[in-house]
């Protein structure tokens, strides 16, 4: 198995190595989103099936539409990269050697948060490790990292960018009878990877991710969807952080302290948070590339 | 109790920056910053604490740590960015996008001053980037979304280094947590380097010299109050990771009595001092001239913890309440200064509609309130005596005087001269009757911009020269 | 063992990515470059989390909490992007005016 291991990694290498030296954009978003997906792959091979989930979904897939919609918007023109100084080139190679050669004297270093994480486990309300640093042990985090991505929103609405001004979407009967039928289902797996998030790989990120595939196909049939004029849509960007840090309240209020739980009841608690975040996440990242897709929609000047 | 009140901290101006979007944004807005104002000042009264966040103690859980540093320094972020919200509130050339990123900036601040898990202190780092960025971009035209995208290329580029430093750490301690690191720290090359990168990433955010090419076009393109909380606080955070790395985290390296690199970052500091305040003297627009005093000043604060860090090399009492309360003295004279100073600027500026100090002469003259401000806040950045700034400076000198460190003895002094230098080119402008120096250009009509703008302009100033009354209760509370 | 490839893999990706940071020559090639970098940070900590078994939980939640930060910032990055090409195009559009008004 190591050669696959190592075929992987110089897989991934090569498209690093390609992306940062392509000649045509194009060609470094294609090669960008080719290098998300392989990441992804390596994830898996380390054990790491939530991380290489989220990463083919949102660090490749909804990435690769981000770049994309921009690039259409830019004007053609050809990269022309900067020469670089020798001493340039001195300071990356030392700082490379003394980054190999560091890593070198931990490679078997038996350090671990994961004795922690056991022994806390049963208390966590969900069985499953990573969901419960996410939404327990290290709550902050995840409430934080929800508000950073409400704040790149906010920060694309004022930049003048909203999906809200009159657009032409793809339209046809046959493509809204799809969606139509196909919602329902994407509807039932997303709340599937939520649930199955306690106890296995999945949760509120890889949920949201579907929910923003969903919302981008209702857009995409013109059927009612995303509006930000209407309240639930608005509602929906903040739900997630609100219900966080509310929830969090909560356990002040309790006594447990900013942040935590009832033991008793973390289980239910926790869905509910990922609920509003999964939620919360896919109508973000679901406005975040329609604002950007070029010419469909008016845009402010 | 305080449990509820840090909480506030972070949570009140979170919940109201992102309530603006549902709601009539100074609806939202109001609150917030009264909250953010009444928590940031009732911090002073909490005793130093830490809280285990939701009950799970490091290293498997978050933590809280409110000290000294943080305590003040959450204070100074309360008293700026409320009269800079003051500011904004009468300016009636803002977009009310700027609620909304503003709030997420002061809560970003408060996390960040608050954490004691340094990958945390990552995610607050980006927190404040995204918002800041924003901000930037809030001003129409390309030269400013220009700036801004430059903004937040450094700032990735230096978060990105700073997680590298966490991954480092994390390899080889196991641990995220500052206190358990500090306590686990070995003088091995893995921990130096992960020091080099965090440093160098933080170096980028607070733009220390080499690092510090995008200040001056993202402090000076942004909106007015922008500016100001950007140059005053923002700035600041870095700053105040480096404290955090050099003097805490880290100070079982950096302390140890051969270790040099403290001088690297006294070096940096000197060139940024002499570079800034060159630059500043003669950059022919007025709030490219503030912004280049930033550059300066965060050499005089880089300086100061070098020296900071050489101190605790020579005796091992580690970062006594001296050491720091010198540092945040330093850090709030500046603060108020500055954001004095960018707001009194960007007021003339709006009322001449023209940037450059050479067509500013007419609206210099007309707006007394703002070039008073702008006088103080020279004298305060200066450290000339009886102001705060002087206190400060007058703590950078001796403690370069006791560790008989006459070259950055001379530097400090020299860096005040500069300062007064290009303060200079400001004032006299304001100050003359028209026969100055420099020949005043035929004027535009000038715009009329509310005097009360002018007024708040002249309190941050006048705070960051009368601050030196509090001087006594500031440094007894501290011996 | 075969997390050593990985290891020095997600080294050569961060290095990869510094050195495309330097050379790009568009603002967006800029952007990918630093993605690139995260992407290499990134699997260095699943990497390090492997040296335990089972795979340490804590380093996973932390990637997961970067994956979301970075497609923000990558957000933020493209919309700042594309209102430059914007400001360009109106640039362009003005000065075709007055070219036409001289």
């Amino acid at each position: 198995m190591i050669w696959l291991d190592l075929m992987l990694v110089g897989l991934i290498l090569g498209l690093a190595w390609r992306c940062v030296h392509a000649i045509e954009l194009m060609e470094a978003v294609v090669v960008f989103v080719a290098l998300g997906m392989l990441v992804a792959l390596a994830w898996a091979r380390l054990q790491a099936p939530d991380a290489a989930l989220a990463e083919a979904a949102i660090g490749a897939g909804l990435a690769g539409a981000l770049l994309l919609a921009t690039l259409r918007q830019l004007p053609a023109q050809a990269v022309r990269p900067q020469p670089l100084h020798w001493l340039w080139w001195g300071l990356w190679g030392l700082f490379g050697v003394t980054l190999l050669w560091a890593i070198g004297s931990i490679l078997s270093t038996p350090v671990s948060l994961m004795p922690w994480v056991n022994t806390h486990l049963p208390e966590a309300g969900v069985s499953h490790p990573v969901t419960a640093v996410l939404l327990n042990f290290r709550a902050l985090d995840t409430a934080l990292e929800l508000a950073v991505l409400l704040w790149a929103w906010m920060a694309q609405r004022a930049l003048g960018e909203s999906p809200d001004t009159s657009f032409h979407p793809v339209q046809g009967r046959v493509l809204a009878t799809a969606v139509k039928a196909l919602l329902p289902l994407m509807g039932l797996v997303a709340v599937y990877v939520l649930w199955r998030g306690s106890s296995a790989p999945g949760g509120a990120f890889q949920s949201g991710a579907v929910l923003a595939a969903a919302w981008l196909m209702l857009w995409l049939a013109d059927l009612p969807g995303l509006d930000p004029r209407r309240w639930s849509v608005r509602l929906g960007w903040l739900g997630g952080v609100m219900v966080f840090f509310l929830v969090g309240l909560l356990g002040l209020v309790q006594g447990i302290g900013f942040m935590g739980y009832r033991p008793d009841q973390a289980t239910g608690l926790i869905l509910l948070i990922e609920s509003a975040a999964a939620l919360s996440i896919g109508l973000l990242l679901a406005s975040m590339v329609l604002a950007s897709l070029p010419g469909i929609k008016g845009r402010r000047a | 109790m305080t449990e509820w009140g840090l909480a506030a901290l972070v949570v009140w101006p979170l919940l109201w920056g992102a309530l603006t979007l549902v709601m009539p944004v100074r609806w939202a807005a109001l609150p917030g910053v009264l909250g953010g104002v009444f928590f940031g000042t009732w911090v002073l009264t909490w005793a130093p604490q830490s809280v285990a966040l939701g009950g799970w103690l490091p290293p498997l859980g978050l933590s809280w740590r409110l000290d000294g540093v943080s305590q003040f320094m959450i204070a100074l972020v309360a008293w700026v960015g409320g009269l800079s919200s003051l500011y904004a509130w009468w300016d009636r050339s803002l977009p009310s996008a700027f609620w909304g990123l503003w709030l997420g900036v002061w809560a970003a601040m408060n996390a960040l001053l608050l954490t004691a898990d340094v990958f945390h202190f990552y995610v607050t780092l980006e927190l404040l980037s995204v918002a800041a960025v924003a901000l930037v971009a809030l001003t129409p035209g390309p030269a400013a979304t220009r700036a801004a995208f430059r903004y937040l290329l450094v700032s990735l580029t230096g978060s990105m280094l700073f997680l590298l430093g966490v991954a480092l750490l994390y390899g080889r301690y196991g641990v995220l947590d500052m206190l358990l690191l500090r306590d686990a720290m070995q003088g091995d090359g893995i921990t130096a380097l992960a020091l080099a990168v965090m440093t160098l990433g933080l170096m980028a955010k607070a733009a220390v010299f080499p690092l510090h090419g995008w200040l001056p076009q993202a402090h000076a393109k942004a909106q007015t109050v922008v500016s100001a909380v950007l140059s005053a606080l923002v700035i600041k955070a870095g700053l105040y990771g480096l404290l955090r790395l050099w003097l805490d985290l880290f100070a079982p390296l950096t302390s140890q009595p051969d270790s040099q690199a403290g001088w690297v970052l006294a070096l940096l500091g000197t060139v940024a001092i002499f570079w800034g305040g060159y630059q500043a003297f003669r950059t022919p627009a007025l709030k490219p001239l503030v912004a280049w005093s930033t550059v300066a000043q965060v050499g005089v604060l880089v300086l100061a913890l070098a020296l900071m860090v050489e101190a605790t090399t020579r005796d091992s009492d580690g970062l006594t309440e001296t050491l720091w309360r010198g540092w945040v003295w330093l850090v709030a004279a500046h603060a108020l200064a500055k954001a004095g100073w960018f707001l009194a600027a960007g007021t003339v500026q709006k009322r001449a509609g023209e940037t450059r100090l050479a067509g500013l002469g007419v609206a210099l003259q007309r707006s007394p309130l703002s070039v008073f401000a702008m006088a103080l806040a020279v004298v305060s950045l200066a450290g000339l005596p009886l102001s705060m700034g002087f206190l400060g400076k007058w703590w950078l000198l001796s403690l370069a005087w006791e560790l008989q460190a006459w070259l950055w003895l001379a530097v400090s002094l020299l860096g005040s001269l500069l300062t007064l230098a290009y303060g200079w080119r400001v004032l006299n402008l304001g100050l003359s009757t028209g026969h100055g120096a420099e020949p005043l250009t035929p004027q535009a009509p000038l715009q009329t911009v509310p005097t009360r703008l002018d007024a708040v302009a002249l309190i941050l100033s006048a705070l960051s020269v009368l601050g030196a009354l509090g001087g006594y209760w500031y440094w007894e509370a501290g011996a | 063992m075969n997390e050593v490839v990985y290891l020095y893999g997600a080294l050569g990706v961060v290095l990869i990515g510094f050195y495309g940071l330097a050379r790009a020559g568009h603002v967006l090639q800029q952007l990918l470059a630093v993605n690139v970098m995260g992407a290499g940070v990134f699997m260095l900590l699943l990497a390090l989390a492997t040296r335990h078994t089972p795979a340490d939980a804590v380093p996973q939640a932390l990637v997961l909490t970067g994956i979301v930060v970075a497609i923000s910032t990558l957000a933020l990055g493209l919309a700042l992007i594309r209102r430059l090409a914007v400001e360009a195009r109106q640039a362009e559009k003005r000065s075709d005016q007055e070219a036409l008004h001289d």
